[in-house]
């Protein structure tokens, strides 16, 4: 494969001036639509379709991706601001992010996300020029066994999400788990805790849970605390927008790490970027050397979830160029437009579409930087929003709340689940416990099981399955050992020493 | 002096928005009188799915088109769930002006009878108007099972009673129905496994993880082009000019199993004649423009038009159809 030959060709497709026109006008459009709780990046391509009907190939598709990880870099805005997660993604960004931004230093949490997400982007880009068609069939080897591995694994890293009880923990994600079953079960085509109402017939959308539980409750608490709501969410003055060297220091080895872990499952068809970014948090979280500074307010709680979406948006790419299989309904779109046009995606279409496929790539880092470039300067701008004050501020955050959620499928029930979830949020976390598991619960739970039962469906009931193939084997085996060196007596002194303080 | 011209610019501009106003009530007022006849306002096409999947990209490349013809904005809404019903229910309930249309799949035909009170009555409900597609579904196998035909698939099956798998994209899904019905005219059995969706199902294929596939085009037409899947016969009567080389399901040795997973746009009950004389026009003209017959194809769909009593008859005798084969197949909930 000749790089600088592709990459060359790349470069030549993607600077023409309509190219960058329209790569800046999707990134733009994305971080707008990305910012907007509820309205995201699929709702927009698909009404941006049958524009890109009458676009040339190549355009259409660096328009749509643009949207697409350019909403990624929109999320993190609303999540460090103001606790509301733009985009599923970004919830986990809030965490540290919104802590960030009522100490006075939402600047500093906005260049953070910028640019760890540019860093991620650039090199899951290199990524995608150099291992495509490896990591595709790579992708492919995933199958039921290692997914449920996989969750398997994920639901206990994510008990170290939250810092407190780790009863606490388990009993918030298995709260998860019971609200994310709710719904038809795709392996018997029964219906679950639906109470017969047709509209929950597909569970309740995660996007109404997760602004809920971060959003709704927060502002139930702010007003409920019966504060001077004259005054602003930031406590304190506005500290520096710029990143300092430590600072700097700080995020870079979360960032890598992140984009890793995002690269990774970005790849994998249902894994995508809410795993990639609740995965590097967590990941981020265990390996620090001071996990209690997570949740207070630490930088690298905002580089690692924000490199591991962005680099899973670009990766989850791969699949459906070199195998015409999509991750999500994003690629699904694109891959209808691509059709479209007559270009099949597959295996060929490096070598068929060379102009298309490495046009496509080298937009992709275009993207990411003229995303940098659009956002750093805005941070100073947006870092204003934290000091609105907050009787303004919040009947704006319920209506984009309410809003968002209706658009979602044009169902008043995602907005009742918005209410519903803004009193369950305020009452778990006035009972001090950890939102983000539960979320990962929801997620994860339904994958777990439906990988489950089909695994046990494809072994005829055999639960070796599970050992016996290789790569779940090992996943399992890591879970195993996290379990281990939680609980070994040595390790759990050490653990009460650091949460005690 | 000045007080006076002030009165009388007042006055000017009060008479004068006020004439405004009325007109504007008149026109209102009159589009609406007018709205048995013409379509008075924008029109909804509401699709029961996801955005991206095949219903809603071809209601996307017939909204240009249309819009031009009725001279009103298009608009496609999607409402996913409950296996279409959302959209299907939302539709029935809407005022039959020819402002909202439904982008109805053949699966309306199906999923009523899967609850012991159908959500909604697919013939009863609706008005036809016309079909505009025919998306076959076609048999997909890994080549690494070391199958070419039908027949030998069968007689794979028979040498390994309950060994094969087989991908859906849901229990209950047409796809899931016709591998079933084959099942029981060949005698085989083979264990089913299914999805939430035919991407995933047609994943499942590629990655080797079920045998066989009875795919809908829109997801297969990727692997059958670059051959990372064989595609071992068509459900439709006539072979798919997306895959030229597949044959019908009647050429390779199995006939009276045809099943056409129809794409048709209907409205709802009681809508005018001259109302769907008109829209069922306009449909035909969009459909017969060449660069939407090459939209649909790439999309795997093939054009196929038909009149509005047509599509009724249709819409009725796949209704009756599938409520036998439903219950027969014991899928009532």
């Amino acid at each position: 494969m000749n790089l600088p030959e592709n990459l060359a060709t790349g470069f030549y497709a993607a600077f023409s001036l309509i190219n960058l026109l329209y790569c800046f006008l999707g990134a733009l459009l994305g971080t707008l639509v990305g910012v907007l709780p509820g309205i995201g990046p699929t709702m927009t391509i698909a009404l941006l379709l049958p524009v890109t009907f009458t676009l040339p190939p190549l355009s259409a598709l660096i328009m749509l991706a643009g949207i697409f990880y350019g909403a990624q870099y929109g999320g993190s805005t609303t999540s460090i601001l103001i606790n509301l997660p733009g985009e599923t993604s970004s919830v986990v960004t809030a965490l540290d992010g919104y802590q960030l931004a009522r100490k006075g230093r939402a600047g500093a949490a906005l260049a953070t996300a910028a640019i760890s997400s540019f860093v991620a982007g650039t090199i899951a880009t290199l990524i995608i020029a150099l291992l495509a068609p490896p990591l595709a069939t790579l992708a492919l080897k995933f199958q039921a066994p290692e997914y449920f591995s996989l969750m398997v694994l994920g639901l206990l890293v994510s008990v170290s999400l939250s810092s407190g009880s780790v009863v606490k923990a388990m009993g918030a994600t298995l709260f998860g788990v019971l609200i994310g079953i709710i719904g038809t079960d795709v392996t018997s085509g029964v219906e679950r805790f639906t109470l017969g109402v047709t509209d929950l017939y597909d569970g309740i959308n995660f996007v109404p849970i997760a602004i809920g539980m971060f959003g709704l409750a927060e502002i139930i608490r702010n007003l409920g605390q019966g504060e001077d709501s004259s005054r602003s969410i930031q406590s304190g003055k506005l500290s520096g927008l710029a990143l300092s060297g430590r600072d700097l220091k700080q995020i870079v080895g979360p960032t890598l790490r992140g984009t890793g872990l995002g690269s990774i499952l970005g790849l994998l068809p249902g894994g995508g970027v809410v795993l990639a970014s609740f995965s590097a948090y967590a990941v981020e979280k265990r390996i620090s050397k001071d996990p209690s500074r997570f949740g207070q307010g630490a930088l690298e709680g905002v580089a690692a979830p924000e490199s591991a979406n962005n680099a899973a948006a670009q990766t989850s790419f791969i699949p459906m160029l070199t195998l015409g299989i999509p991750s999500n309904a994003v690629m699904a779109m694109m891959m209808g437009a691509l059709l479209i046009h007559g270009i099949t995606p597959g295996p060929r279409i490096m070598t068929e579409q060379p102009i298309l496929f490495w046009g496509l790539v080298v937009s992709m880092w275009v993207g990411n930087l003229m995303l940098l470039v659009l956002n750093l300067p805005l941070v100073g701008l947006w870092a204003k929003v934290a000091q609105v004050p907050y009787k303004v501020l919040f009947p704006v955050i319920v209506a984009i709340s309410c809003v968002g959620s209706y658009a979602i499928g044009l169902k008043m029930i995602d907005v009742f689940m918005l209410a519903v979830f803004g009193v369950v949020g305020f009452v778990l976390a006035g009972l001090d416990c950890e939102l983000a598991p539960m979320l990962f619960g929801v997620v994860v739970g339904p994958m777990l099981e439906e990988n489950m039962r089909r695994a046990l469906i494809l072994s005829r009931g055999d639960p070796t399955t599970f050992v016996e193939r290789p790569i779940s084997a090992v996943l399992l085996a890591i879970a195993f050992i996290a379990i281990v060196v939680a609980a070994v007596p040595k390790m759990r002194k050490k653990r009460a020493e650091v949460f005690s303080d | 002096m000045r007080m006076k011209g002030a009165y009388r610019y007042e006055l000017t501009y009060r008479r004068a928005s006020v004439l405004l106003f009325a007109a504007l009530i008149a026109l209102i007022v009159g589009v609406q009188m007018a709205g048995a006849q013409n379509i008075g306002g924008a029109v909804t096409i509401v699709v029961a799915s996801d955005p991206g999947a095949a219903p809603d990209v071809m209601a996307r490349i017939l909204s240009g088109p249309l819009s031009e013809r009725f001279g009103q904005p298009v608009v496609v809404e999607n409402r996913p769930g409950a296996g279409g019903n959302i959209g299907a229910m939302a539709v029935s309930k809407a005022k039959p002006d020819g402002r909202t249309l439904f982008m109805a799949t053949v699966n309306m035909t199906i999923t009523p009878w899967m609850t012991k009170t159908p959500a909604f009555d697919p013939a009863g409900d609706y008005t036809a108007i016309g079909q505009v597609a025919s998306v076959p579904m076609v048999v997909v196998v890994n080549p690494a099972l070391g199958v070419k035909t039908m027949k030998e698939l069968v007689a794979l099956a028979k040498s390994k009673p309950g060994s094969l798998n087989y991908s859906s994209p849901g229990i209950g899904s047409l796809n899931h129905i016709e591998t079933v019905l084959f099942e029981r005219a060949t005698g085989i059995k083979m264990v089913h496994v299914p999805y939430k969706s035919g991407a995933a199902a047609t994943t499942a294929v590629l990655g080797k993880e079920v045998d066989l596939f009875f795919a809908g085009m829109p997801p297969a037409v990727p692997q059958l082009k670059s051959n990372a899947l064989l595609g071992l016969a068509v459900t439709a009567d006539k072979r798919s000019s997306l895959v030229p080389a597949v044959p019908t399901l009647s050429e390779a040795g199995y006939t009276n199993l045809e099943s056409d997973a129809w794409y048709a746009i209907l409205g709802p009950k009681g809508m005018s004649a001259a109302l769907v004389a008109k829209i069922a026009g306009a449909l035909k003209e969009v459909l017969a423009l060449p660069n939407v017959k090459v939209q649909f194809a790439n999309s795997g769909a093939e054009v196929l038009t038909s009149a509005p009593e047509a599509m009724a008859k249709l819409l009725a005798a796949d209704a009756k159809r599938y409520k036998g084969v439903v219950e027969d197949l014991g899928l009532v909930k």
